[in-house]
């Protein structure tokens, strides 16, 4: 029985130690204020289906310790700086047609989102 | 006793198929504990029934585990429990871009029933029934980037998944064939940041197995795999979406200390037809570890052997 037990226990601490993750709270910070997206800009805003041709999306936003979030329901968005203001943005073949690309701003006074429509298609 | 195992998936999140086909090694109070470890590699793009040169996703690859565990409430009746975890889940963009995710998956609950036993004939049928809740990583992001929904490690989904096996056991169970099929439907996935439907599942698989030397069984499996088409946020079907899949599943597994056993398995797919242009899976293999704990130890179960002095 000592030995079914000591089984069961290592194979369940095996699995529960593999998701053990920390997270942090930033410091509020005096020098910000709410945030405001002042621009959301792509430079396509239709683009072939595939990796070649992609849109670059840039969002500007003000209020300071700004950090950008990016999503979309379909769709590939890869980072191409480190602050996180600009995106890549295609799509294959599961994600033709409209597609929504939220952007939010975020600081420690809250957040502000916007959206960049791009046009998906088979030339 | 048998473990039969179906494992492969391109693109879909959550814990990928991992049903135990067979009746398994436990009878009344019997405890079966197993750890898995599987690897699955896609890298071929299809349209229709035939490849294709075209490319966006290079290569992607999952290195999953899980843990389960069954047990026999009575000698028909046995339910089981699974939590999956994503060590690595992972795709390679042709244009020169990566992206990995890893956490938990899905947790599966599920019953089996032994509702029909014909000892003559040596014939049993099991239906089951199999709940998955989400309750895994499904927010993973890549920088400032949310991580699209086929590389979460959680599919975001309940999905409820109904099945039936048919066994027939030959030469005093050395020689076995097991005829099965599953239906799996998942519900509409309705959060603020995601709007999505997996199209139904459905797996059809047919197999024999032969037991030698004792502790040696070998299994080979032939599984048809329907996925129908997702949908979207406007409950439109995505064209390229789902298929019709082939698997050929050699498989073998040893048993030790008569409640220890360790298996293996490769999965191959001889057939693949895809709706529009889709990655597809190349193979997947898995290795499983199990361990049979009897809590009825003063009683003889079905599935224990006698003890030989």
């Amino acid at each position: 029985m000592k030995l079914n037990v000591i089984t069961l226990l290592l194979m369940l601490t095996v699995v529960s130690l593999a998701g053990c993750n920390k997270k942090s709270n930033p410091a509020p910070d005096a020098n910000t204020t709410f945030p405001q997206i002042i621009s959301l800009i792509a430079d396509h805003d239709s683009i072939k289906v595939g990796g070649t041709e992609p849109s670059i999306i840039t969002c500007i936003a003000s209020g300071g310790n700004i950090i950008y979030t990016w999503e979309v329901d379909l769709g590939d968005i890869f980072p191409l700086n480190e602050e996180g203001s600009q995106v890549r943005f295609t799509g294959s073949d599961c994600c033709l047609g409209e597609k929504y690309i939220k952007c939010t701003a975020a600081n420690d006074k809250g957040s502000v989102m916007d959206t960049a429509l791009i046009y998906i298609y088979i030339p | 006793m048998l473990y039969i195992q179906a494992d492969a998936q391109c693109c879909a999140a959550g814990n990928p198929i991992s049903a135990d086909g067979s009746p398994g090694g436990t009878g009344k109070n019997m405890l079966e504990v197993s750890l898995l470890y599987l690897h699955s590699y896609s890298s071929i793009y299809y349209e229709g029934h035939q490849k294709t040169d075209y490319k966006y996703i290079d290569y992607s690859y999952f290195d999953f585990s899980s843990l389960r565990v069954s047990y026999g409430i009575t000698k028909r009746l046995k339910v089981r429990a699974e939590i999956g975890y994503f060590f690595s889940k992972a795709q390679s963009f042709d244009f020169g871009y990566d992206r990995k995710a890893n956490g938990f998956g899905d947790m599966i609950l599920g019953v089996q029933y032994n509702v029909y036993q014909n000892t003559p004939l040596a014939i049993d049928i099991f239906p089951s029934f199999d709940f998955t809740l989400p309750v895994g990583k499904f927010d993973q992001m890549n920088g400032p980037v949310v991580l699209p929904i086929d590389i979460q490690p959680s599919s975001g989904s309940f999905k409820y998944n109904a099945g039936l096996l048919v066994s027939k056991r030959f030469m005093n169970g050395k020689f076995a064939t097991f005829l099965s099929g599953n239906a799996e439907f998942s519900q509409r996935i309705n959060t603020e940041r995601t709007n999505y439907k997996y199209g139904n599942l459905y797996n059809i698989s047919l197999y024999g197995s032969y037991t030698f030397l004792r502790n040696f069984t070998t299994a080979l499996q032939v599984r048809t795999m329907i996925r129908d088409r997702a949908s979207d946020n406007n409950k439109e079907k995505i064209n390229a979406t789902g298929g019709t899949y082939l698997f050929l599943t050699p498989q073998v597994r040893y048993t030790f200390f008569k409640y220890w056993s360790v298996g293996f398995l490769f999965e191959y797919p001889i057939y693949k037809y895809v709706n529009g242009k889709q990655l597809t899976n190349d193979y997947a293999f898995s290795f499983r570890f199990s361990r049979n704990i009897n809590f009825a130890k003063k009683k003889k179960t079905l599935f224990e052997e006698p003890v030989k002095r």
